[in-house]
């Protein structure tokens, strides 16, 4: 795997999110098993993966991921830190909002909205370079994802219900 | 090509539809969790070996891309799940087991060479050896992200 050609405001980037995504995933309240955490991250690890292999190498060629082209070191590190605390952290956000009635539409367009702004900010810093790509696509990419995540919480609600009732009995 | 991609999409269709089959001996999560975890490394494996080092080059065509992404994504995962369907089972004995996976090295070796026979794919420093530890290096991922997350899920009381 490739290391990157110049360390600079895009590997910063990266490595100040992920410390963000660690505190904060410290920080939250753990409301689910950890079995269901590696649930959460493999499926966000998926996701990462096969879009990104699908839209961004050949023959789409979409959008290009950090300084060049081909798979560098720090792409590992979105597939494996990035993506998967970040849907962590959404249906962590997900749930709190849930329980105290907030509408899931408004919750999920609002996260929507708010990625694809963290997405302007990643491209700021050349973290992604849109070649075919605009933002809609990111929209309307993030609505799918965001919603296999709320999915996942649902699935994770009906689980964690079973347990107790086989539990209890 | 148009062929090939048929045939592809039917062998994804033919691996889905055997998940019915897998869903009784696997919890949802493990399986789901599991396939999602050998389409990524494939993703991942093939990321290295065609973009970086350019060991295998693809056809540049859109079927040929297709072909390989739904043997990526529903092929090869389904081949280990059911790999894994026989390490799990009591009643198989060891040897079968050992026959089972190097049926599972042949398969998949096979399939590489396949590509390159039909002209979908060409080695550029690639040969037997190197797909040999390909596939290597995923079945100890398999294997070992497996059994840990199976152990995990015994623990937490979500299987027996």
């Amino acid at each position: 795997m490739r290391l990157p050609e110049t360390f600079n405001s895009n590997e910063w980037f990266i490595i100040a999110v992920c410390i963000i995504l660690i505190t904060l995933s410290f920080l939250l309240k753990r409301s689910f098993l950890f079995s269901q955490i590696i649930v959460i991250f493999t499926v966000n690890f998926f996701l990462a993966a096969s879009l990104d292999h699908i839209l961004s190498g050949p023959p789409y060629d979409l959008y290009d991921i950090m300084d060049m082209p081909e798979f560098e070191i720090f792409d590992l590190v979105m597939y494996l830190l990035v993506y998967p605390l970040s849907g962590y952290l959404f249906i962590c956000f997900f749930s709190i909002f849930i329980e105290k009635g907030f509408p899931v539409i408004v919750f999920l367009f609002m996260s929507t909205l708010t990625t694809v702004g963290l997405e302007w900010i990643s491209v700021q810093f050349h973290v992604y370079k849109h070649l075919n790509w605009t933002y809609f696509y990111s929209f309307i990419s993030y609505l799918g994802i965001f919603s296999i995540n709320i999915a996942l919480y649902f699935w994770f609600a009906n689980e964690n219900n079973s347990i107790h009732k086989s539990a209890n009995s | 090509m148009t062929i090939f991609l048929t045939i592809s999409i039917m062998l994804g269709i033919a691996a889905l539809l055997s998940l019915f089959i897998l869903k009784k001996y696997f919890h949802s999560t493990e399986l789901l969790t599991f396939w999602l975890f050998i389409s990524s490394m494939l993703f991942i494996f093939s990321n290295i070996i065609e973009l970086n080092y350019k060991w295998i080059r693809l056809n540049n065509e859109i079927t040929v891309f297709w072909i390989l992404t739904i043997i990526r994504l529903i092929v090869i995962p389904c081949l280990c799940v059911w790999l894994l369907l026989i390490y799990s089972s009591k009643e198989i004995n060891r040897s079968i087991k050992m026959i089972c996976t190097g049926l599972w090295f042949v398969l998949l070796i096979g399939l590489q060479f396949l590509l390159k026979t039909l002209n979908l794919i060409q080695f550029k420093q690639w040969n037997f050896y190197f797909s040999f530890v390909e596939w290597l290096i995923l079945w100890f991922l398999a294997v070992g992200y497996w059994s840990t997350f199976r152990v995990l899920l015994k623990k937490e009381g979500v299987i027996e």
